[in-house]
C-alpha cells in the first residue's frame, strides 16, 4: 500500500511517498503563489524520484497551511499533528519536537505513540523564525547558509533585542556602524532566535528526548544555543528536518487507510 | 439549525429594532461593559445597546490618538465614531472597565463627542466599602439621566426592568442547559447570535423571540456531528465568524466564560430588595470580570465548573492583543488548567478577525490533540 | 556621606544576610562602591546615595528581624506602613533601579521566556517582578499592597504575583473623580470613599502582622510626612525661577525621597537640605544648568535604562528638564490636628501622588496638569517618550499634544520607546530624536 503526505507550507512545498512505513521517495519545491501548484509540483517532485504515478497512490494527507488547497488530498491535518508524528516515527524516544520554519515556529510535545499533547506556536511576527534570519542575513551582506556557522566563531556575542525583525534590523545596522564585530553580531542574532523559541518550549514544558526540525533546523547556530539553553542535545532525526511534516502526514495516510479511514 | 431571522438580522448595528425604537420617539444609549445595569436604562424608557464596532476594517485616525499598541477594539469604536456612523445612538455610558476604553471615553469626548456622554468610576476590588460607592455610582448615574433625559426613572419602573432582564437571565440559562446535553440543539454560533441580540434588541421583544427559540430546542435533534466539546473563554467577544470558524474545524462550544455570555447573564437580580441596591448586589457578585483584582480564584472556579457541568473537551482562552488584563488571567488560568489537567488553547487576536489561516492551523491542531483522549 | 554612614553600612554588608538576599546583597554594595566612587570623583553632595544606600539596608534589616515586609507600588507612599511599623519595599528597584545597569534586562527576558507580558502588552516596570520571583532574586515579602490605578498592567501583574507566590494582597480603589468643589469632576464622597478603604488597609494590616495601629504613632508620622511635603512645595515653587536652581536629575529627588521615606524624619531633613540648596541657588541666580537656554517638560517617566541622558540634553543644548511626571510630587500639606485629618491627609496624599493625581481620572487631569506646567515654569518645549506598553497615558499623547500646542503655542516632541529596555529603541535612536527636535524646531 502506497501512501503520500504533502505539506505546503510558507517556503517550501514537500511531499513523501511511503510504502509499509517505508520511504519510497521524496521532494522539496519552492513555494509558489498558488497552493495548488505548490502541491502539484512537490507530490511531482517525489514521484519522480521513484518513477511512481499518482493514480498508484492510496491515501494523500495533507499538511501545511496550504492544506486546505491541496487538490488531491483526501484529508488534511495540521503541521502540528503531523511534525510529531513524522519525528516520533523516527526516533520513538522524542518527546519534544522545535520546529522551526520559515515564517513559523513551533514547538510540540508528543506522548509514546507520537500522538500531539500540546503545541506552542509563535504569535508575534517573524522573530525566532527563518524569516529573521533571512532579514539579517541580507542587513549584513551575507549568505544565509553561512550565518549558522559564522556565529560558532564568536567569543563575545552581542545581545539583540528580538522583539521585532524589523527593528533588530535597525539595531544591527547601528551596531555594525559602531564597529561591533560581525561575528559578534551573528551570534548575537541566532541566541535572539534561540530565546524566542525558547520562550515556547517553556510554555510546553522541557521533555526529552528532544528534537529540532524545519528549515532552520539545518543553522548550527541556532541549533547550539538551543542547546545551550535547554541544556539538552538535540536528535538528530535521519531524514532531511524538512520533510518531517509530509512525513507526519503519510504516516498518517497509512493509519487511516490502516483502520479503512473514510 | 437556522435562528430564527429576527434574531439574525438583530445581530446588526443598526436594525430594524433599533429604527423601530427609534421611530417611535425613544433613545438608545450605547455602553460599555457588564458592569453597567443595562435595566437602569431600560427603566429610563431607554434602550441599552452593548456597542461594538461592526464593520471597522482599518484604524488609521484613532491609531494617531490612541497608538497602535492599544486595544482593537476600543480603537475600531474611535474609528467609528469619527467617521459619524453611530448616529442611531443618542449617547454612551462608561466606566473604567479598562485603561483602553476609559482612554476611549476620553478621545470621543474631544474628538467625536456623543449628544450625551456619562462615565462611572466602578471599584475593581469587592469589598463593603466598595459595594457601597458602586451603590453611590449608580445612583448618581440614574440621577444624571434623569436631568439629562427630563425624566424620572422610579422604583417601579426599575423592578419592571429587573423582572424583564431576571427573565432574560433565566431564559438563557435555560438555553445554556440544553447544551449540556451530548446531542446539543444549538450551537455555539448560533449562541453567540443570541447573546448578540439580548444586548442590542429591545429587552421584552428579545425575551420573546428566546422563549420561542427555547420551545424549539427542546425538542429538537442536533443536526452535526462533533469531534470535541469546547469551552470559550475570554474578554470582548462580539464576532460569531470566529465561533464559526471554531465549529467548521469540528469543534462545538457548549459554553463559555464570556463578557457577553455567561459572565452577563449569570446571576439573577434580587427583586425583594430596593432595586438600586439590588442592582450593585448583583452585578457585583456575579463571575467577575479580571479587572476585579483577587477574583482570580473565583473566575477559575468558574471555569472549572463549567468544564464538569457541560463535560467540556477543551477549552478556549481567546484574549484581545494588546490586553494586559486578559493577559494575566490568561497566564493563571492556562497554568489552573494544567493543573487539573483540562487541555487548553491560547488564541490571541484583533477586534476585526485576520489571520484566520494561522488560527485555524491552532484550532485544528488542539482539535486533533483531543482525538482519543 | 560621613566616613562613619559608610562603615556603618559596610558593616552590616559583612554579616550573614537571608538566602533570599543574595542579589540584594550585591546591589547594596554596589551602590556604596558607587557612592564611594563619586565622593572621590569630587560630585557635589545630594542626599540620594544615603537614600538609596539606607533602603537597601532596612529591608535588609527587616529580613533578618523577622519585621514584616509589604510590597508596594511606586505611585503610593509608604508613610502608613511606617506608622504600623511594617517595612515598605518598592518593588520597582528591580526595574527603574536596575536599569541605568540594564541589570533589569535578563529578568524582562525571563519573563518573556515564561510567556509572562511580551511588550507591549504589559509594562517593563512590574515584570521584572515575576521573574525575580522565580528567580529567588527578590527579597521576600510578607504582605502585597497595591493600587487599582493608573494602570491595569500594574493592576495585573500584581494579581499574578500574588497568584503565583501566595502572597495575600491588599487593592485600593482609586475613584476616578476630583476633591476639588470647583472642578468639573467633582464628587463629594471621593475623599470619603478612599479614607474607609484606608481604615480596611489598616485593620488588615494589624490582621495579618502582629503590628498594632496607634493613633499617636500614625499622627507622628503624618506630621513628618507633611513637614517633608512642605519643604516640596516649597521646592517645587522654587523651580519656577528663571534659570531653574536645580539640574534635571535634581528635579526627581523629592519624588525618590517621598516614595522611599516619606514619614520618616530622614525624609523631613532631605527634602529640607533640597529646599535649601535650590533656594539657595535662586537667591544667587545660580542656574542648575549653567546658562541656560531652553526649559524642558518631560510629563513622562525618565529613559531609565539611560542615565546619562538628561547630563547629554543639558550640556549640548544648555537645556534643563523640570520635573518629569514622577519628580512633579505636589501633596498637600495638610493639617493633621487631628485623628481625621490625619486620616484625610493620607487619602489626599494617596490622591495626589505622582502619575496618580494626573492619570486616576480622565484626560483632563492630565492636559490640565500639562497647560498648567508649561505656563508656570516657563516651558519652552514639551518631550514626551512614551513607553509602548503604557495604554493609559499612550492614549492620551495626541490630545495632549493638540491642547499644548493650540493653546500654549509650544512645540511637542511624542515618540515611543521603552524606558527599561536599552535594546528596543537605543540610546543613540532616542537622542538622534531629541536632536532634531530641539535644533530643528525649537532653537
Amino acid at each position: 500500500m502506497i501512501v503520500a503526505g504533502c505539506d505546503v507550507g510558507s517556503l517550501t512545498g514537500k511531499a513523501v511517498l511511503l510504502k509499509n512505513g517505508s520511504i519510497l521517495g521524496s521532494g522539496i519545491v519552492p513555494t509558489t503563489v498558488k497552493p495548488e501548484r505548490t502541491a502539484n509540483n512537490a507530490l511531482a517532485a517525489a514521484l519522480q524520484t521513484c518513477g511512481l504515478t499518482l493514480e498508484e497512490i492510496e491515501y494523500i494527507v495533507g499538511t501545511g497551511y496550504g492544506r486546505v488547497k491541496i487538490p488531491f488530498a483526501n484529508a488534511n491535518v495540521s503541521e502540528i499533528t503531523c511534525h510529531g508524528k513524522g519525528a516520533h516515527s523516527l526516533v520513538p524516544s522524542i518527546r519534544l519536537i522545535i520546529d522551526v520554519g520559515g515564517q513559523d515556529c513551533k514547538v510540540i510535545k508528543v506522548n509514546e505513540k507520537g500522538k500531539a499533547l500540546d503545541f506552542a506556536m509563535n504569535d508575534k511576527c517573524a522573530a525566532g523564525t527563518g524569516r529573521f534570519l533571512e532579514t539579517m542575513a541580507r542587513a549584513l551582506e551575507l549568505k544565509l547558509e553561512e550565518m549558522g556557522a559564522l556565529s560558532l566563531q564568536s567569543k563575545n556575542p552581542i545581545a539583540i533585542s528580538a522583539q521585532c525583525g524589523v527593528f533588530a534590523e535597525t539595531e544591527v545596522v547601528s551596531r555594525m556602524a559602531d564597529g561591533a564585530e560581525v561575528v559578534d553580531i551573528v551570534a548575537g542574532i541566532h541566541d535572539a532566535v534561540a530565546s524566542r523559541i525558547m520562550s515556547l518550549v517553556t510554555r510546553v514544558g522541557l521533555e526529552e528526548d528532544i528534537t529540532i526540525t524545519g528549515g532552520v533546523a539545518k543553522n548550527i547556530g541556532v541549533v547550539t544555543c538551543l542547546e545551550r539553553r535547554s541544556g539538552v542535545k538535540s536528535r538528530q532525526l535521519p531524514v532531511d528536518p524538512q520533510l518531517i511534516g509530509a512525513l507526519g502526514a503519510a504516516l498518517l495516510a497509512e493509519e487511516k487507510v490502516q483502520s479503512g479511514g473514510k | 439549525m437556522s435562528v430564527p431571522s429576527t434574531i439574525a438580522e438583530a445581530v446588526h448595528l443598526p436594525n430594524p429594532s433599533i429604527d423601530r425604537w427609534r421611530n417611535e420617539g425613544k433613545k438608545v444609549l450605547g455602553y460599555f461593559c457588564s458592569y453597567i445595569p443595562d435595566e437602569i436604562i431600560y427603566a429610563a424608557n431607554m434602550l441599552p445597546v452593548r456597542m461594538r464596532a461592526e464593520g471597522c476594517a482599518d484604524t488609521p485616525t484613532a491609531d494617531a490618538y490612541m497608538s497602535t499598541t492599544t486595544c482593537s477594539f476600543t480603537r475600531c469604536v474611535l474609528e467609528l465614531a469619527t467617521r459619524k456612523e453611530y448616529q442611531f445612538l443618542d449617547g454612551v455610558v462608561a466606566y473604567n472597565s479598562c485603561d483602553q476604553v476609559r482612554r476611549l471615553y476620553d478621545n470621543l469626548k474631544f474628538k467625536a463627542p456623543f449628544p450625551y456622554q456619562y462615565f462611572l468610576s466602578i471599584p475593581a476590588t469587592l469589598t463593603d466599602v466598595t459595594l457601597e460607592w458602586y451603590k453611590h455610582e449608580l445612583s448618581k448615574f440614574k440621577k444624571n439621566l434623569e436631568d439629562n433625559f427630563a425624566t424620572a426613572v422610579t422604583n417601579d419602573d426599575l423592578k419592571r426592568a429587573i423582572e424583564i432582564y431576571n427573565k432574560s437571565r433565566d431564559l438563557l440559562r435555560e438555553l445554556y442547559e440544553l447544551r449540556k446535553r451530548e446531542r446539543p440543539p444549538v450551537s455555539g454560533t448560533e449562541v453567540m447570535n443570541v447573546l448578540l441580540a439580548s444586548v442590542t434588541l429591545p429587552r421584552e421583544e428579545f425575551n420573546g423571540l428566546l422563549a420561542s427559540l427555547l420551545e424549539v430546542c427542546r425538542g429538537r435533534e442536533a443536526e452535526s456531528d462533533y469531534t470535541a466539546r469546547l469551552m470559550l473563554v475570554g474578554s470582548h467577544l462580539d464576532d460569531p465568524e470566529f465561533v464559526e470558524m471554531i465549529e467548521e474545524l469540528g469543534g462545538l462550544v457548549v459554553t463559555d466564560s464570556l463578557c457577553f455570555g455567561t459572565r452577563y447573564f449569570s446571576g439573577l437580580v434580587d427583586v425583594n430588595s430596593a432595586p438600586l441596591d439590588a442592582l450593585a448586589e448583583r452585578y457585583f457578585s456575579k463571575v467577575s470580570c479580571p479587572r476585579m483584582t483577587g477574583g482570580h480564584p473565583e473566575r477559575a472556579k468558574f471555569v472549572m465548573d463549567q468544564v464538569k457541568e457541560f463535560n467540556v473537551d477543551g477549552v478556549i482562552i481567546q484574549r484581545m492583543k494588546f490586553c494586559p488584563t486578559w493577559w494575566g488571567e490568561a497566564f493563571m488560568l492556562r497554568e489552573d488548567l494544567k493543573k487539573l489537567g483540562v487541555p487548553c488553547l491560547e488564541l490571541e487576536k484583533e477586534y476585526v478577525l485576520s489571520g484566520v489561516g494561522a488560527m485555524k492551523t491552532r484550532i485544528q491542531a488542539f482539535l486533533e490533540t483531543l482525538e482519543e483522549r | 556621606m560621613s566616613e562613619e554612614l559608610f562603615k556603618k553600612y559596610e558593616e552590616m554588608a559583612q554579616e550573614e544576610w537571608p538566602e533570599d538576599l543574595g542579589l540584594w546583597k550585591n546591589l547594596f554594595l554596589g551602590n556604596i562602591a558607587l557612592a564611594k566612587e563619586n565622593l572621590a570623583k569630587g560630585m557635589p553632595y545630594t542626599p540620594i546615595p544615603e537614600l538609596q544606600l539606607e533602603m537597601f539596608a532596612r529591608i535588609a534589616r527587616a529580613r533578618m528581624s523577622g519585621k514584616p515586609i509589604v510590597m508596594y507600588p511606586f505611585n503610593y507612599g509608604p508613610e502608613l506602613f511606617y506608622a504600623m511599623n511594617v517595612e515598605p519595599f518598592m518593588q520597582e528597584v528591580f526595574s527603574v533601579g536596575l536599569a541605568p545597569f540594564r541589570l533589569n534586562e535578563p529578568y524582562i527576558d525571563l519573563a518573556n521566556q515564561m510567556g509572562y507580558g511580551d511588550n507591549p502588552t504589559i509594562c517593563n516596570a512590574q515584570r521584572p517582578l515575576i521573574a525575580t520571583y522565580t528567580r529567588g532574586d527578590a527579597p521576600k515579602s510578607d504582605l502585597l499592597f497595591y493600587l487599582s490605578t493608573p494602570c491595569n498592567s500594574l493592576a495585573t501583574t500584581y494579581q499574578v504575583y500574588s497568584h503565583m507566590t501566595g502572597v495575600p494582597a491588599f487593592t485600593l480603589d482609586i475613584p476616578y473623580w476630583s476633591y476639588d468643589p470647583s472642578s468639573e469632576f467633582y464628587d463629594e464622597k471621593t475623599v470619603d470613599y478612599v479614607i474607609r478603604q484606608l481604615k480596611d488597609l489598616v485593620s488588615w494590616l494589624e490582621g495579618r502582622t502582629n503590628q498594632k495601629f496607634h493613633e499617636d504613632k500614625f499622627q507622628e508620622t503624618m506630621n513628618l510626612v507633611n513637614q517633608a511635603r512642605e519643604n516640596v512645595m516649597e521646592f517645587n515653587d522654587l523651580l519656577k525661577a528663571v534659570p531653574c536652581p536645580v539640574n534635571s536629575l535634581n528635579g526627581f529627588a523629592n519624588f525618590m525621597i517621598m516614595a522611599f521615606s516619606g514619614g520618616t524624619p530622614d525624609a523631613v531633613r532631605m527634602t529640607k537640605w533640597m529646599r535649601d540648596y535650590a533656594k539657595g541657588n535662586v537667591e544667587k541666580g545660580v542656574g542648575g544648568v549653567p546658562d541656560e537656554k531652553i526649559r524642558i517638560a518631560w510629563p513622562y517617566t525618565h529613559v531609565f535604562f539611560d542615565s546619562q541622558l538628561f547630563p547629554w540634553i543639558e550640556e549640548t543644548f544648555n537645556a534643563v528638564v523640570i520635573m518629569d511626571i514622577l519628580g512633579h510630587y505636589h501633596v498637600g500639606p495638610h493639617d493633621t490636628s487631628n485623628l481625621d485629618k490625619c486620616f484625610e491627609s493620607l487619602a489626599l496624599g494617596t490622591l495626589d501622588y505622582s502619575m496618580i493625581d494626573t492619570c486616576r481620572g480622565p484626560a483632563e487631569y492630565y492636559i490640565d496638569y500639562l497647560l498648567r506646567f508649561v505656563n508656570d515654569y516657563k516651558i519652552d518645549c514639551v518631550v514626551m517618550p512614551i513607553q509602548f506598553a503604557c495604554k493609559h497615558i499612550y492614549a492620551i499623547t495626541n490630545l495632549a499634544a493638540e491642547a499644548v500646542r493650540r493653546e500654549a503655542g509650544l512645540p511637542v516632541l511624542v515618540f515611543g520607546c521603552d524606558p527599561y529596555d536599552s535594546r528596543e529603541v537605543p540610546s543613540e535612536e532616542i537622542r538622534g530624536k531629541i536632536e532634531e527636535f530641539i535644533t530643528e524646531i525649537v532653537m
